[in-house]
Formats: structure tokens, C-alpha cells, sequence
């Protein structure tokens, strides 16, 4: 994007939006019930994670997806029950936890609507609506969770604005434009609030965007600093493109970053290079695929780890690692652990000056394209007849969704297990051609009828959840499921319990996190794919998640149902599910 | 409203006639809602409609106008834009964003040869399900492919959905030819865009 171009637009959008205000203020969102109070975010509630609160899409800045919750239990969990539900009344893909601040709930939805319930009962405080342009599409349509800072809320649009609404009332404080639409950039992450600035990346890895990271003060909506995820030609990592090609090399920026207080570090997950076939930008593509660490003040890169170099499987690394103080064979790490897409499990250290170090990584599903990695650097070997190109099918396993697609891992630092919502037994098949660069149209280099995707033969499961021994790398129970994939993230508690959704028969299933006994489940009236969150009010535990099925699981059930019969339609639906103990 | 009506008479040119009168309120409807948005006042956002040319979105003969016989018999479709007579293109509002194929006329729907220059049939390539542009070809199902969640219309048909999420079939151009050049006849019959939640 040109920047002045950029500011341009920014200035005269802000200028329509003072002159629609009061528009808004007299036809915007219907106020069911007033907010009669509010408890400010802060940097030290942040950072605490009280565990009443669900204040972020993970849970806290270190990405656990945890709770210490246990009123809910092991011993009790066979007896939850919903108490209240909530239709959102969007269709489509829902993939945004509850977050929850000290009895106020707020959803996101596709199409960029954010409501604010009350969580005793499920009644709505307001709605936020965003109306798109006349014409607007995205090829994901979803949003990932709104941020909470001070009194609050934040919303990154598909059309690629942050918006700032005030958590009480639901109007809009301020909006900043981010990306430009026309050009392929829009946004589903959740923002990222550390000390007052707001961090949002961009999507659109599929139109030739460049990705990038940028920060809003809190207070102002005016961007702080901005980070591309591709160096400009004499910046380090320059080196590993070729003429022009970082221009449109990717690496969006598209789920939210996590926060490592010990080092001062954000982290965010980039998406793959672009477009998808590495013979048509030569070179590493640095930092595609990868993690990088930013300093959350300046957006200065203190470091970076990249998953596979030259992707050409559209195996984004776009979710932020976990951070966690673990043993590893024996060694103590202040570290990161990272589900990769590319099918294996990485085990890294966070350097004090947030550097990153590889530690160790092994495949959890079946993964065809790596020869071998080496030991100091993590740096994998390919076959060469894995490697899809311009002109030359290649077939690979896993499929372009990878080991596992965006949906959150989860780590219990009390059991020191990861929980991992994985897919295995499915491949993709590509082959490239040059596609004419049309700003906001798609160009990959493949159109989406000529994908190949395939299961493997016999299979007898696909979806699962893996749980692993981080210390020793040993992987201690599968869950599998042989009629859906897993499309679920997980919430561990220290209640001993697994929680999730993700599978096409409409179930929400409680684990016990030390066996993979599954304990209880629950039909809801779609299938899950979003985060679910637990909380506290007034000494009782609730665990709630929203059902919506669609986008990329739709799509994938689709091609599953023509390979092995699937239903093809798995109902739809935003719902809001809040589950407690009976009594 | 289901699907394309097509007023009973007979004689091309007496059904593209009635249907631009009869469609006239319905096209100003649409006309009306579209331009409340901030696509221009002007010709370049209004919607397709009599005596308009076509251009290529993108490729090598862009901004070219499109002759029927250089479009390939059997698809791929081509992305196309309105060009008004004075020579404004229509690009201002993406809903104007259209898309031709050339079929075998044995192919094509009786209830659809009205619409058709011959064997060339025009259609909005804005997806009814989410507004993504139509933009591939699914060779193997002879459809038009949206590439957002994978509706497929059959043009032959009039655009009718076979596959995928989309509601409702894409709205039709008539079209006519003005030598080996392609003209639309008349405003888009259907409706245009998508539903949005
Ligand atoms: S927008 Fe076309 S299938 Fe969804």
C-alpha cells in the first residue's frame, strides 16, 4: 500500500465518520439493556490472568489456552449443563472464545459484528455492525476475537479498519483505517493490547499482499509503528528474494500474537509466501512461514525462527508459539512451543535479547516432504519431488491445511502437556502457473478447482487430539475421530479437564486431560470451531463456547463428503453455549 | 423473485425490448440501492445497461473491447467491465463487475437464448453467496467456480447453482452483437450482489 495514499484515505474516512455519527448515534445499535458498570483493563490485569476473567483470545499473554479453574472438574464435569444460549443470528463461520471481563461477555461474529452479553444471563448490552463497502467480499469471512484495554473494545474489520468502541455503550470512540480492501488486505486477527498499543496484522495471503504488523495507541487510533513481515531490498533478510518479488511475497499476519513479559517480546505467526510456488520467488523468503519477535514499543525485530523456507504448500505458520518455562530432555528452557502447520512439533528458546534458538522438532503427523532437519539450525532438507512448481505436480502430506490449521493448541504447565487439535491422513496435490498480478484478485498460482486434496488410503481416523509429554517428546494419548477432521481449539484447565468442539457432528466433549478419557459431551446446534473460554461469577464456574460452522471446515467437508461420503451439511448457525454445573 | 422471467412472445429483440420495460423498476431498484454507496454519481459506477460495451478486466488485451470470436468455445469465462458509449468504464462499483463465456449453442438453455449474442452468454461475476468475485473454471463440471467457498453455477442454464453455498443464481446480461463485438442489451435481470449475515 502507499502510505500517503493510505493516510489520505485515513484522513478523509475520519472525516466521514465525525459527519455519520450522529447518524449512527440515532439509527446504530439497538441498546437491549443498559451496562451499568464496567471494570477497566489494564496492564496488571492483563498480565495477572486472573482466573475469573477471560480477557484475551488464549487466555493470557503466553498463549496456554489455560485455566486454573476447578470448580468444574474430573469428578463433576459429567454434570454440565447449559444454562443459557445466545443466537448471534450470523450464519458462517464463528472463530472468535468469549472473552470475558468481570461478568461482561463479548462475541465477535463474521462479517465483523461484535456483542456485548451480559454472561449471568445471556441478555445483550449492544451490537456493533460494521457496515462493509457496497461490494466488499473476503475469502474468509470470520474474526478471531475482539482486544480489551482500558474501558475499550477493539475490533479489527474485513475491511481493514481497527475499530474502538466503548465497552459500555458499543459506540464507535475511533477508527482507524489499517489495509486497504481493494488490494486483497483485510483483517480477522485479534488484536494484541500491550502498554496501550493496539496490534493488528493483515491478511490476504492470497492476493500478493506484503504482511505486516502495526500498532495503534490505544487511546488515539493513531498507528505508532509498522513492521513488514518482508525486508525491503538492503534491510538483513533482503537477501533472500529476488528482484521485485517481496513486493507481493506474503506473510500475512493473520491470527493474534502472543506477549512474553520475561523478555519483552511479542510474537506473531506469519502466513506463506506468496504466490504459493517457490520456483516463482526464488530464495528463502525470509520471514514467511515464520515466527518473528518484535519489540512491542518500537516494532523493532529482535528476532525470528522460520518453520521451512521457499513454502510452496501453503503451510502458513501463522499462529503465534506458546510460551513456557519447560525441561526438555533434561535441559531448562524459557521457550516457545510451536504446532507447525508443516506437521511437526518444535520445541524453541527465547533468547534474553529475543532471539530464537532451535531446540528440537519431530513430525506428530504423517509429513512427507521433509528428508531431515538439521540439529543446530532446524533448517529442513526436502525431497525434491514434494515440492510442487510451475509446471510440475507434486503431491505431499499433510494437505495445504497442514498437521494442524489455525485452531489453538493448549498447555497445562501444571501436567507440562501440550494438547494439540491435529488432522492426519489427508495430502494435497499442486502444480503452478504463472498468473497475471490483478490488485484484490486472487493469484496463488493455482485456481482453487485444480487443487489436489486426497485422504490416504485405509485410513480409519482423521481429526484428533494429540496430548504430549513436553519434557520428554513423548506423545502420551490420541483421541481419534474416523468420521470428521478437527477443526477445534482446546482449552485445558487445571481442573484436569480438555475441553473442544471442532468435529462435524455438532459435539462440545470434556477430556480428562491425564488419560483422554472422554467424560461428557454436549450437541449443540452447529458444528464448534471456535476457542472455548472459562470464567467465574459469584463463586460459580462457567465454560462457554460459540457454534457456527463454515469457511474452511465447510469448504473441507465439502471435498470429504465427495472422497468418503461425509454429510456434506453440517447445520449453521452463531450460537453462544454457556455451560455450569447442575446443581 | 425466482430466477430469470422471461415474458412469453417470441422475436429476440421484441423479449429483450419487453424485458428492459418490464425490468425497468426492478433495474432502477437496483440501480438506486447501488448507488447510495460511495460508488460515484457517475457513469463509471452506474450499472451496465443498453448500448454498453464490454472490456477485458485484466490479461493481455485489458481495457480491449471483447469480440465473440476471440473467446474460447466451451470456457473458461473471462472477467469482463461495462464501457459506456463515450467511453467510460464502468469500474467504479466492483457489483459491475461482469463475466462472459462462449458455449456451444446446442447447449444452451431455451430459456436462455434470449439473453445470448449467439453462443455468448453475460452474467454478474459478483457470487450471490458472499460477493466474491467469479472468477474461475471448473473444467470437470463445465461451472462457473467462485473462489471463496466453491459455488459452482452452470452458465448453460442461466447460472443456476449446482454446487456450494450460493443462494441463488447470478444475475444475466442480456447481450446482443454489434458485428463481432459484444453489446449489452439491457440492464442485468436478476439481482445483483449478494446477502450479506
Ligand atoms: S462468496 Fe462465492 S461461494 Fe461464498
Amino acid at each position: 500500500m502507499d502510505l500517503n495514499q493510505g493516510a489520505q484515505t485515513m484522513r478523509t474516512s475520519r472525516i466521514a465518520i465525525l459527519a455519520g455519527l450522529g447518524l449512527l448515534l440515532a439509527t446504530g445499535a439497538a441498546v437491549a439493556r443498559e451496562m451499568k458498570s464496567y471494570t477497566p483493563v489494564t496492564q496488571e490485569r492483563l498480565l495477572k490472568a486472573e482466573p475469573q476473567d477471560w480477557l484475551m483470545t488464549r487466555g493470557r499473554y503466553e498463549g496456554w489456552s489455560y485455566s486454573e479453574l476447578t470448580q468444574i472438574n474430573t469428578s463433576n464435569v459429567h454434570k454440565l449443563r447449559p444454562v443459557w444460549s445466545f443466537s448471534t443470528g450470523v450464519n458462517s463461520g464463528h472463530e472468535a472464545p468469549p472473552l470475558v471481563n468481570d461478568g461482561v461477555m463479548f462475541v465477535s461474529t463474521p462479517n465483523s459484528q461484535l456483542i456485548a452479553l451480559d454472561a449471568r444471563t445471556g441478555d445483550e448490552f449492544w451490537r456493533y455492525r460494521r457496515e462493509l463497502p457496497e461490494g466488499f467480499s473476503a475469502l474468509h469471512n470470520t474474526n478471531r476475537g475482539p482486544a480489551l484495554w482500558g474501558d475499550k473494545v477493539y475490533l479489527a474489520t474485513l475491511d481493514a479498519y481497527l475499530v474502538a468502541l466503548d465497552a459500555k455503550t458499543g459506540k464507535v470512540v475511533w477508527e482507524t483505517q489499517v489495509g486497504d480492501w481493494r488490494i486483497g488486505q483485510y483483517m480477522t486477527i485479534a488484536p494484541l493490547v500491550v502498554n496501550g498499543k493496539v496490534m493488528v496484522g493483515i491478511s490476504g495471503g492470497e492476493f500478493g499482499v506484503r504482511g505486516y504488523v502495526a500498532a495503534y495507541d490505544a487511546e488515539s487510533g493513531k498507528e505508532v509503528w509498522r513492521t513488514y513481515t518482508i525486508p525491503e531490498p538492503g534491510q538483513p533478510g533482503s537477501e533472500t528474494w529476488r528482484g521485485d518479488d517481496w513486493k507481493r511475497g506474503g506473510a500475512s499476519v493473520w491470527m493474534p500474537g502472543v506477549y512474553d513479559p520475561v523478555t519483552h517480546v511479542v510474537l506473531f505467526g506469519t502466513g506463506n509466501a506468496s504466490p504459493w510456488f517457490g520456483d516463482q520467488r526464488p530464495g528463502d523468503n525470509l520471514y514467511t512461514s515464520s515466527t518473528i519477535a518484535l519489540d512491542p514499543d518500537t516494532g523493532k525485530l529482535k528476532g525470528y525462527f522460520q518453520y521451512h523456507w521457499n513454502d510452496s504448500w501453503d503451510w502458513d505458520e501463522m499462529n503465534a508459539p506458546i510460551v513456557a518455562d519447560y525441561q526438555y530432555k533434561g535441559r531448562k528452557i524459557h521457550g516457545l512451543i510451536k504446532t507447525a502447520r508443516n506437521g511437526y512439533l518444535y520445541w524453541l528458546e527465547l533468547n534474553k535479547d529475543g532471539s530464537i534458538s532451535f531446540v528440537d522438532a519431530k513430525p506428530y503427523v504423517q509429513q512427507n516432504v521433509f528428508k531431515s532437519i538439521d540439529p543446530k539450525t532446524g533448517r529442513p532438507e526436502y525431497y525434491p519431488d514434494r515440492v510442487p512448481g510451475t509446471g510440475k505436480r507434486a503431491e505431499f502430506c499433510p494437505s495445504l491445511w497442514g498437521g494442524k490449521d489455525w485452531p489453538f493448541d493448549a498447555w497445562h504447565p501444571g501436567l507440562g502437556r501440550l494438547y494439540i487439535p491435529a488432522n492426519d491422513n489427508h495430502c494435497g496435490s499442486l502444480e503452478g502457473k504463472i498468473q497475471e498480478y490483478v490488485p484484490g484478485q486472487w493469484w496463488t498460482g493455482v485456481d482453487i478447482p485444480d487443487i489436489g486434496f486426497h485422504v490416504v488410503k485405509g485410513a480409519k481416523s482423521f481429526g484428533e487430539i494429540q496430548a504430549w509429554d513436553i519434557a520428554t517428546g513423548e506423545k502420551v494419548w490420541t483421541e481419534l475421530y474416523p468420521h470428521s477432521m478437527n477443526w477445534g481449539s482446546i482449552l485445558v484447565t487445571a481442573g484436569n479437564l480438555v475441553f473442544a468442539g471442532g468435529t462435524n457432528d455438532r459435539a462440545f466433549r470434556a477430556y480428562d486431560a491425564r488419560t483422554g478419557e472422554q467424560l461428557w459431551s454436549f450437541k449443540a446446534n452447529s458444528g464448534i470451531i471456535a476457542p472455548p473460554s472459562t470464567y467465574m461469577i459469584d463463586g460459580v464456574q462457567y465454560v462457554s463456547v460459540v457454534a457456527g460452522w463454515g469457511v474452511d471446515p465447510q469448504f473441507q467437508q465439502g471435498l470429504l463428503s465427495n472422497l468418503l461420503g461425509w454429510d456434506k451439511s453440517v447445520p449453521e448457525g452463531g450460537v453462544v453455549w454457556t455451560f455450569a454445573l447442575a446443581d | 423473485m425466482s430466477g430469470h422471467e422471461i415474458p412469453p412472445v417470441s422475436g429476440r429483440r421484441q423479449i429483450v425490448g419487453l424485458l428492459i420495460r418490464g425490468l425497468a423498476f426492478w433495474g432502477w431498484l437496483v440501480g438506486s440501492r447501488r448507488r447510495s454507496g460511495m460508488a460515484a454519481e457517475d457513469a463509471a459506477g452506474q450499472q451496465p445497461q443498453a448500448g454498453d460495451g464490454l472490456v477485458y478486466f485484466a490479461g493481455p488485451r485489458k481495457n480491449a473491447p471483447v469480440l465473440r470470436s476471440e473467446l474460447p468455445l466451451g470456457g473458461p469465462q473471462h472477467l469482463v467491465w461495462p464501457v459506456a458509449p463515450d467511453g467510460t468504464v464502468r469500474s467504479a462499483n466492483r457489483l459491475n463487475q461482469l463475466l462472459v463465456i462462449r458455449l456451444d449453442s446446442a447447449a444452451i438453455a431455451e430459456s436462455m437464448r434470449p439473453f445470448a449474442a449467439e453462443d455468448v452468454l453475460c452474467f454478474s461475476a459478483i457470487c450471490t453467496h458472499e460477493c466474491c468475485p467469479v472468477n474461475m473454471w471448473k473444467a470437470e463440471n463445465r461451472t462457473l467456480y467462485c473462489s471463496c467457498h466453491g459455488s459452482e453455477y452452470d452458465p448453460a442454464t442461466g447460472a443456476t447453482v449446482v454446487a456450494g453455498p450460493a443462494p441463488r443464481r447470478l444475475a444475466v446480461v442480456p447481450l446482443q452483437l454489434d458485428g463481432d463485438r459484444l453489446v449489452v442489451a439491457g440492464p442485468p435481470v436478476g439481482r445483483v450482489g449478494c446477502r450479506k449475515v
